[in-house]
């Protein structure tokens, strides 16, 4: 097992495009949370 | 008797090793009651396979390739996942969702760190994924990027699942001050109406379908679950996903799984790289939450406890248990339970889209 810096070099991207996708979908499934529970909120009465 | 010598000639000491291994897996599935369902059936698969020219290699190799090697059994798992999930405290609150994605850093961190390693990119995410603290998820993506290490992937990450009592107040400790941990947090949830509870589902299934096609099975088939729950007038098939259809998988699983446990491809250095790895993603899930916790401290009129922050993994309900405990260990009138639950919740939702956000990236690599 040796070190490759140049990997990791190259995974550094994926962490930095992971989390910002994985913040992004979450940010995303909130805006749709809030809008159904305002939505539904009126249907219901 | 010569065939009974002949075969007894044939031990060896790497064989030896393994039923001591699977020994170690039984021993902590019925005295400690780690992750019974899996370690149970697992320990007792590796000294089943481990035998000189054992004849269930065959028969479990057929069923790996006919439930594991598919998906097919993390998939079906995951309908009975979703059937037992109550997205209730999350949609109260769903500004915790924040949580869960800032939790799954220790994914992230670790595949930069099994790259640094050199482990093959496949690899590097398959045993990142162990910090997703989700056996099914771990089990998909692994098997879907074709890792050479499923097995050694899977114990991890069940293993650690069973030791977030322990891995988790640790971290915490690390980098949180006495005051923060005993920070109270008012609990006021939003009302939630039965409609949003079924649309819940269906939304976040094509919002996973929309980002990440290749997650979309897994996601969908835990929210196909959730939405049996919800539904309401499938009482008697959300039952039978939450017993009978997840027992009967966790029960072929492990010691499916177990085939994958041979002393010639599980006793190799990476072995131990890999459990290491796994400790250093659920470690970094800890400080991920946690951190994110104490930046939004930094700006929030009302504190939070940023404790509620190392929730955001899937190990659910145990994590939420654990924070909740320390909290109140600080101040005996402190109670954050529902908060974190909130997050762990979160996290289950997270933890399967960053292994479709995994998948979407390194897929295609590969």
């Amino acid at each position: 097992m040796s070190i490759n810096l140049q990997a990791f070099r190259q995974s550094l991207v994926f962490m930095g495009e992971g989390m910002l996708g994985i913040f992004a979908v979450m940010l995303v499934i909130i805006g749709v949370i809030y809008a159904l529970a305002h939505w539904t909120a009126g249907h219901e009465k | 008797m010569s065939s009974i010598l002949g075969n007894l000639s044939e031990l060896t000491v790497q064989m030896v090793i393994m039923w001591a291994i699977g020994g170690v897996m039984i021993y902590l599935a019925i005295r400690k009651e780690m992750e019974p369902t899996l370690l149970l059936p697992m320990g007792f698969g590796c000294i089943l396979c481990n035998l000189p020219n054992s004849g269930a290699v065959e028969v479990l190799d057929t069923l790996f390739n006919a439930g594991v090697a598919n998906e097919l059994f993390p998939l079906l798992l995951f309908i009975g996942i979703g059937a037992m999930i109550d997205f209730g405290p999350l949609l109260a609150d769903p500004k915790l969702l924040l949580f869960g994605a800032a939790a799954q850093f220790g994914i992230f961190f670790t595949l930069s760190m099994a790259s640094l390693f050199g482990f093959e990119l496949r690899d590097a995410a398959s045993i990142a994924i162990i910090g997703a603290a989700d056996g099914p998820t771990s089990i998909f993506v692994a098997n879907t990027l074709k890792s050479n290490y499923t097995a050694a992937i899977i114990v991890a990450a069940y293993s650690y699942m069973a030791l977030v009592p322990i891995v988790q107040p640790f971290c915490i400790k690390l980098i949180t001050t006495k005051k923060e941990r005993m920070i109270r947090m008012d609990y006021t949830p939003g009302k939630i109406t039965k409609t949003t509870r079924i649309l819940f589902p269906i939304v976040v299934t094509v919002i996973a379908g929309l980002v990440s096609p290749q997650s979309v099975a897994l996601v969908g088939f835990l929210m196909f679950g959730n939405l049996l729950r919800e539904c309401g007038v499938l009482r008697t098939l959300s039952e039978t996903a939450q017993n009978v259809l997840a027992n009967l998988i966790s029960l072929l699983l492990g010691l499916t799984v177990a085939v994958r446990m041979q002393a010639e491809s599980f006793l190799v250095p990476e072995t131990l790289m890999i459990l290491a790895l796994g400790l250093v993603a659920f470690m970094f899930d800890t400080f991920g939450g946690v951190l994110f916790g104490k930046f939004i401290n930094l700006f929030a009129k009302k504190k939070i406890n940023p404790m509620i922050g190392a929730a955001g993994i899937s190990a659910f309900p145990m994590s939420s248990r654990v924070i909740a405990k320390m909290a109140k260990d600080e101040d005996p009138y402190n109670f954050i339970l529902m908060q974190a639950a909130g997050a762990n919740v979160a996290g289950q939702v997270a933890s399967v889209i960053a292994g479709g956000i995994i998948l979407a990236m390194i897929a295609p690599l590969v």
